[in-house]
Order: structure tokens, then sequence, then C-alpha cells
């Protein structure tokens, strides 16, 4: 894959840049421990102020599911606060917010996470109850039911009355060919009426096990007390049998797709996305790292090229925006994302974009261009050190999704070794009609929608 | 020469007078004026190679006059073009250096924010850019066109969504004809009609030593803040203080507002004119509100709301001390058929709360969690910026975050119904239903 003639190139650049960098790339470094139950913990230590983060991640979500339960993931997650046989209905909440904490979870496709921040003292509160909530979870129908109901609510806000949402949606519904990841994290509509108490029951017994959860904690914490209280709380927990992990791929060749929206909305919005691979999907591959790159070419900043020609010289896009997460149980989408400026006709703006994508297939970006991304890179580690919590979610992802937090070092240092010639090339290979989906949403007229009033009733999802 | 002159102004600044920070405080922070009179904080923190710098000027959409939009515009249009530099270098210079740059407008402040990473390489020109766009923007013609454009866009994204409309309406209607009445963004044709000079002069007008100060917080020594300071914000001519916002007139009768609109989800503002920054009620209506709808999970809203009937995914409410009195709201949203219950639920609740107060205990645990969460919001340089920003912009005591966890303690049942009876108790309120046509029809 590599064009071995291109390596002195490479490795003079990448010379310069440790050397450029070298006071300011931030090594980071995480301990770990592994229980004999199969739970792991990762720690960082960081002694800047009294308090911590700490996470409890299962390799759970919406991408495990199938047609019929989606949103069960979720779903379990709003019902995890729902108490234990110690500790009932309401307990955990109170005790948290008694003892200063600040809590939530969140569930995506490859993994649900539930964290508390806290005062540094107080992790043995945070184990004992999250070490409880992980196996002696209460399900009973009258909380679900409730439940149920709150969860729709969420599903109207985030997206059957977000236009934004709704083009997102729908999107990733028709992107993702083969892949599990066109099921909404929240669920279908149609499920989140199907779904019953004994279908999450079962969810969470074969799911929620010390063997598919890890921890992370980062914080003012020495990481050898860590493990001994997790060995105290966590340790007595049996580890279970898991489902077997089925590898599941996307097409080579999904097609071009296309999708127009007309709903009451009163901005236009233009996605362009191509199914592209991730660190997972293609290991050992430098695509991933050059395509991330290529996304910065593009959009990383106010002087990146589409802010500068489409929006700035030209005055087609009002914003614009790439969207590439290469870290994925399976792979990906390269989505670029656009708001036309005021009266720009969305198919003049999508011709815009091509050009921009031709020309970065037709001519290797500038050295300058690229050492720009390259130092940008190594400064959002820096930044990223900055904040706990931001720390502590890049390292759950990672792990959720089969790599670990030596990703965050490793990531900085793949990228400096990307060439023009590698960007150039992942353009060619993958911004292609073969694997593109364009999504259009076109506003009904904004005075016409009480007449569209009946379409949206009238949907399956709306009861 | 350039590098002298600095030199001599630092000079001139030293012997002027630094207030050195109190090493026992939590965040020590350093206050001193620049040589036309900024104010300015300074906090020191060197374990990540990062500076924080954030310019507050007292241009935010309260002086807008009748040109709605106009402060928000302003802010905005700064980094497209300086006398020296067009928009694509002032891009280029902090894309390079790897510095974020940031503008916005909030009713009360123009911000600009600034992080970079430390090192003198990076920080310097990051630095020098900043300084030519709050010195001398030029505001393009055709920059003030697009701009305009991509704030009628941004009003249109807010209007589309059934909680953007609801927030609209209930400022509206809250405040009238006071300037904390119309959104930052304007409306579109206010923000049309806005001209090219109108932006130059409300720069003119409000982008003045008299009207700003500067926090700079992180990896940045003591050889090298003062002549920063001077760069960014040392030129600025002394203009003339903005004017104190006006007190606004208070509603003499409850105000119910149904906004019809294509959704099957009904989005619910109400409330009314609550405190400004510095009422002595803060903390009392802070713990009140903690336990009224403010501790997520716990509130009274959230458990008789969601917890009971699952009638809302989320539902809070929250006083928004601004320079002048600022809001107290709720929002939440719920299916248009419940929305009738909802409604009821929510002002069950708090009438309850109005008339009877928290519990010993309530208060007890309300008083746990602000106290024992308050080391959070001091975790990371971020954090530690937005929170010295806000002591900055509002003239707040350099003690503050010192004394707040000692000031909540303070607080008692009897306190929080003394400030209930005082703010909240009898006062009409704005309620702003957002849902579809026919529902709204029968109100």
């Amino acid at each position: 894959m590599f064009n071995l003639s291109l390596k002195p190139l490479r490795l003079s650049i990448c010379c310069t840049l440790l050397l450029l960098s070298c006071s300011a790339f931030a090594q980071t470094t995480f301990q770990s421990k592994t229980l004999d139950n199969g739970l792991t913990i990762y720690v960082k230590e960081d002694h800047r102020a009294p308090v911590l983060i700490t996470e409890v991640w299962y390799k759970i979500g919406s991408s495990y599911e199938s047609t019929g339960d989606t949103g069960i993931s979720h779903l379990l997650e709003h019902m995890m606060f729902k108490g234990t046989p110690k500790y009932g209905l309401g307990e955990f909440s109170r005790l948290i917010a008694e003892n200063g904490g600040q809590e939530n979870a969140f569930t995506y496709d490859d993994f649900t996470a539930y964290y508390q921040q806290l005062a540094a003292d107080k992790l043995p509160l945070s184990f004992e109850l999250e070490a409880d909530r992980m196996r002696h979870l209460n399900l009973n129908s009258a909380d679900f039911n409730k439940e149920i109901k709150v969860v729709r609510e969420e599903r109207r806000w985030r997206t059957d009355n977000n236009p934004l949402g709704k083009m997102v949606e729908q999107f990733l519904s028709q992107a993702y060919v083969a892949l599990p990841y066109h099921n909404p994290t929240v669920g279908w509509p149609a499920d989140l009426h199907n779904i019953t108490v004994e279908d999450l029951r079962a969810w969470y017994q074969r799911w929620y096990a010390p063997n598919n959860a890890f921890v992370v904690v980062v914080g003012d914490v020495k990481a050898n007390d860590v493990f001994s209280l997790a060995q105290k709380y966590f340790g007595p927990l049996k580890s279970m049998t898991l489902p077997a992990a089925k590898p599941q791929l996307e097409l080579d060749n999904p097609g071009a797709r296309r999708i127009q929206l007309s709903i009451p909305a009163q901005v236009p919005m233009l996605m362009i996305g191509y199914n592209v691979p991730t660190i997972i999907s293609d290991k050992n591959s430098l695509d991933p790292y050059a395509l991330d790159v290529l996304s910065n070419i593009l959009a990383g900043g106010d002087s990146a090229r589409l802010q500068q020609n489409l929006v700035r010289h030209q005055t087609l896009a009002s914003s614009i925006d790439i969207n590439y997460e290469l870290y994925k149980r399976f792979s990906s989408l390269f989505v670029i994302e656009a708001v036309p400026q005021k009266g720009v006709n969305l198919a003049a703006l999508e011709k815009a974009i091509r050009t921009q994508i031709k020309v970065l297939q037709q001519k290797p970006v500038s050295t300058a261009e690229l050492e720009k991304v390259k130092r940008n890179v190594i400064a959002n580690n820096v930044y990223q050190q900055d904040s706990i919590k931001s720390l502590a979610e890049t390292v759950g992802t990672l792990t959720a999704v089969g790599s670990d937090w030596h990703e965050i070092d490793h990531y900085v240092e793949e990228v400096q070794k990307v060439t023009p010639q590698d960007v150039q090339r992942v353009a060619q290979r993958y911004l292609i009609p073969s694997q593109e989906t364009v999504g259009v949403l076109t506003p009904l007229p904004w005075s016409a929608t009480d007449s569209a009033q009946s379409s949206l009733n009238g949907g399956a999802y709306v009861r | 020469m350039c590098a002298k002159l600095i030199s001599l102004i630092c000079l001139v600044v030293f012997s002027s007078g630094l207030y050195a920070a109190n090493p026992k405080a939590l965040v020590p922070i350093h206050e001193w004026q620049t040589s036309n009179g900024v104010r300015v904080l300074w906090v020191s923190l060197s374990e990540q190679p990062i500076a924080d710098i954030q310019v507050m000027f007292h241009a935010g959409s309260a002086e807008d006059a009748a040109r709605f939009g106009l402060a928000n515009l302003t802010a905005n249009l700064l980094a497209e073009g300086t006398t020296t530099l067009s928009a694509d270098t002032i891009a280029a210079r902090f894309d390079t250096v790897s510095a974020l740059y940031g503008a916005a407008a909030s009713r009360d402040a123009a911000i600009l924010s600034l992080r970079s990473l430390s090192q003198d390489n990076d920080l310097t020109p990051a630095l020098n850019t900043l300084a030519s766009i709050i010195n001398e923007p030029s505001f393009p013609p055709k920059a003030v066109a697009r701009l305009k454009n991509e704030s009628v866009q941004a009003i249109a994204s807010d209007e589309q969504s059934p909680d953007g409309m609801a927030s609209r309406v209930f400022y509206k209607n809250l405040y009238g004809d006071h300037p904390y009445a119309h959104s930052t963004l304007g409306d579109k044709n206010t923000v049309q009609a806005i001209q090219r000079k109108d932006v130059e002069n409300f720069y003119k007008r409000y982008y003045t030593a008299s009207n700003a100060v500067l926090v700079i917080v992180g990896d940045v020594d003591e050889a090298k803040v003062h002549s920063i300071a001077e760069r960014l914000v040392g030129s600025l001519p002394k203009g003339q203080k903005a004017a104190t916002i006006p007190t606004p007139t208070p509603l003499t009768a409850p105000k119910d507002i149904t906004v019809a609109f294509p959704t099957t989800q009904t989005s619910v503002r109400m409330g009314t004119i609550g405190i400004a920054r510095g009422d002595p009620d803060f903390y009392a209506l802070s713990v009140g509100n903690y336990i009224l709808g403010g501790g997520s999970f716990v509130s009274h809203l959230y458990q008789n709301v969601r917890e009971k009937q699952g009638l809302t995914y989320s539902i809070n409410s929250a006083f928004i001390p601004m320079q002048g009195p600022g809001p107290f709201a709720i929002g939440f949203q719920t299916q248009n058929s419940t929305n009738t219950l909802a409604l009821q639920t929510v002002n069950a609740t708090l009438s309850d709360f109005i008339a009877n107060g928290p519990s010993e205990n309530e208060l007890i645990a309300a008083k746990k969690n602000i106290i024992g969460s308050f080391p959070l919001a001091l975790s990371g340089n971020a954090n530690i910026s937005s929170l010295v920003g806000l002591i900055a912009f509002y003239n707040l005591p350099l003690d503050y975050l010192d004394q707040y966890r000692s000031h909540i303690d303070a607080v008692t049942v009897a306190s929080i119904n003394t400030a209930l009876a005082t703010h909240l108790k009898g006062k009409p309120l704005v309620t702003v239903v957002v849902t579809q046509k026919d529902k709204a029809a029968h109100g």
C-alpha cells in the first residue's frame, strides 16, 4: 500500500515535526489492571485539582441491536437509574447528588457509559453503586411504562421535531448499507412502541457483566488505590459467557445513493458522505489517518479550503463541516455537511463541493497545508489534556471499539507520516460515486406547513 | 523600537500598582490596569502549556438600540479583516500556530476568546493577530453582507426549532421594550436593515478601554503578561462607558401566549423577571432553584413531571442573573396531547414551592451538592478561565470563589422562603406554549 520511494521524504517531515513539537507534545499514559472476572480498570493520575471523573463503560450499543429491538440499549441506559434491591428507586442519584457529584450516562452505536464527576475522595461511593447496578438492577413494569414514554419524548425532541436530526437519521439509514450503524441509537419509532420489559431484562442479563465492561478513572487519585477499590467492589461480581462477536462488513461497492427530504423547515441542508475505513476495519493501514488529514485540509479551521473558498470567497455556504469518526467497531463515513448561504441553490453548492474534491484528487496538497494540519493535531492533543472529562471519554471510546489508550499518541505519530501523495490517494480511492450518499433537505415553505400537518401526523410513529 | 516602547509601558504599569494575588486563594488572581485603564485579571497556571485569553466588552445585544442583531454582527465581523490583515490571513495565522479564536455576543457582553499553546513561537503570532482584530478591524463591505446573511440563516435555524421559537417569544413578552427583549441574533428584518456604517459606529462607541476587561489564564509568566495586556488593549481609546441596563417594567398580569407550529411535541417556556448579578438573594435563590428545578435528577420538577409521570425528557428551571435583572425561567417539552397535564403539574409544583419552600432535609442535601461539587468547576484551565471571566465582567469580588461555599452554607430555609417571597410570590408569569395549530386553537 505504501509507495516505498516516498519513505525518505516521509521520514524527513516526521523529524522536522518531532523537533518542532517536542516541547508541546503531551505523552498520554494510563495505568491499567484486569480483575479475575475480566473487568479492566484504566487510570490516569492528574493532580491539578482535587477531583476525579469515573466512568463505567459497557461494550453494548445500538450497533449490537437487531431490527425490531432498536433503541433497546439506550432504553436500558435510562432504566439503569431505577434502583436495585439494595439501593431503591432514586437512591443512586440522591446519593451522588448529596455527595457533591454530577452524573449522567450516554449511549452510542458501539457503547454505553455511565459517569460521575466527584471530589477525589468519593470514588468508593461510585464504585459501590456502579458495581451494585452492574448485576442487580430492578427492572419492573411500572418504572418501564413511565420511562418508555420519556424516551419517546427524547426521540420527538432530538429527531422528529428537529429538521437537522431528522435529516441525519435518514441520511445514516441509507449511507450504511450492510452495517448496523444504519439504525438510530434512540431507536426507530415503531420499536419504541413494541419493546417490552422482558426484552430489557434479557438484554441486561446478556450484556451487563464485568467481562463486557471496563472502568476509566482520571483525576486526583493513586492508581494502586483505585485498583484496590475496584477489587473490593467489582471483584466479587461473576463473569458471564458473552455472545460471540460476529464480524460485520460494509459492502465493497454500495453504489451511489441519494435521498431527498421535504419537511417543514426554514433552513436547507446538504450532506455528502462516503463509506470509508476506520483503524479497526483496516488495521495497520495509514488510510484512516490520511482521511482524517484530508478532512482537516478541507474543513479543519477557518483557513481550510471549504471555509476559505465556499464560505468566504464564493459565498455559497453559510456553514460547512466534515464529520469523520475513525474510531468505530466497523467501517465509517466521511460526511461533508453544508448549509447554503441564503438564496443559494443547493445544486450550486453541491457542484462547488465536488469541484473541491476533484482538485484534491488531481493535485497533491501543498507541504504548507499539510504541515499546518500536523501541527494542529499535536496542539489538539495538548488541549485535550486540559479536560479530564474529554480525556476519559476518548479513552473509553477507543477501548470500547477495540483499540486502547495507546492510540492517543499513536494517532499523532501516524498523522505525522501522512504525505501529500497519501492524501491524494485516499481522495481518489474513497471519495467516489460508488461509495457516495447524498442527502438533501428541502424545506417545505413555512407558510404552507399548517397544511402539511397531515403528513406529520400520518407517519407510522406518531400515536 | 516597538519592543522598547512596550517595556517602557511595562515599567509604568508596575509602578502604578499591581495588586498581588492572595497566595492562599483557591485561584490566585492578579489584578491591575493597563495604561489606558483596562482592568486585567491574570491567573498563572503552569501545569499545561496553554494560554487562554478573553477580551470582554460591554457590547452585548442590550446595546443594539433599534438595530437588533448589531452587537452580534459586530463581534463576528472583527476577524473578517483589519486595516493590515485580510480575513484569509487572519484565519491562516491562527491556524498555522494552532490557536483557537472565537467571538460571541450575549445580551450583556461581546467576548473574544483565544486559546493558544503558550510557547513564544506560537503565542506571540496569535496575540499579534488578536491585537489587530481588537484594535483595527476594517469591516469589509462584502463580509458585512455575508455575515448579515449568515445571521438571517441562524435566526431561521432558531425559528425552525420549537425550543428556539419558545425562547424567542418568551423573552419578547417578558421584557417588552426593554433591551433584553430581543434575541442576541436579532430579527430577520432588523438584521437585513443594518448598514456597514452602523457596525463601524457600534465598534467605535463600545469597543473602548472604559468598556473592556481582559482575562489571561494559563502558562504565561509575570515577565510577559503586562506587555501582552498592553499589546492587546493598551491602545484602545478611553471612550465612554456603556449606559447601565434599565430596570425592566414588571408584568401587571399573567401573559399566556400560544404559538402555532408544525410539531408533534409542545415546547414550553414560562417564568418572570428574576435577579441581576450581585443581588443579595443570589445564594438563597441558587439553593432554592436547585431544589425546585436546577438539581438535574433530584429536583421537584424533574421528579413530578418526568419520574412520576414520564411526561418529558428534559425539564429544568433557572435564575439567569445578568447585568440587569435576568429572567427566572422554566423550560420543558411534552407531546402535544399531554401538554395540559404537564403544564398543570409544573404550575402546581411551582406554586407549592413558592408557598411552602423546601424542607430542612432538602436544604441540607442541596447545600451538600452545591458545596461538594464546587471543586469540579475549578478543574482545568478552561473552567477556571470562564469563572474568572465572570468575575471580571460582572465586577464580582476577587475572593468570590473563596467565599462561594460559605455563602451557600449560610443559606437557610427561612432565607430561601424570604427570597422566594420577594422574587416569585404573586408575580404574574409569562407562559409561552409552542404547539400544533389545532391544539393552539383551544389554547
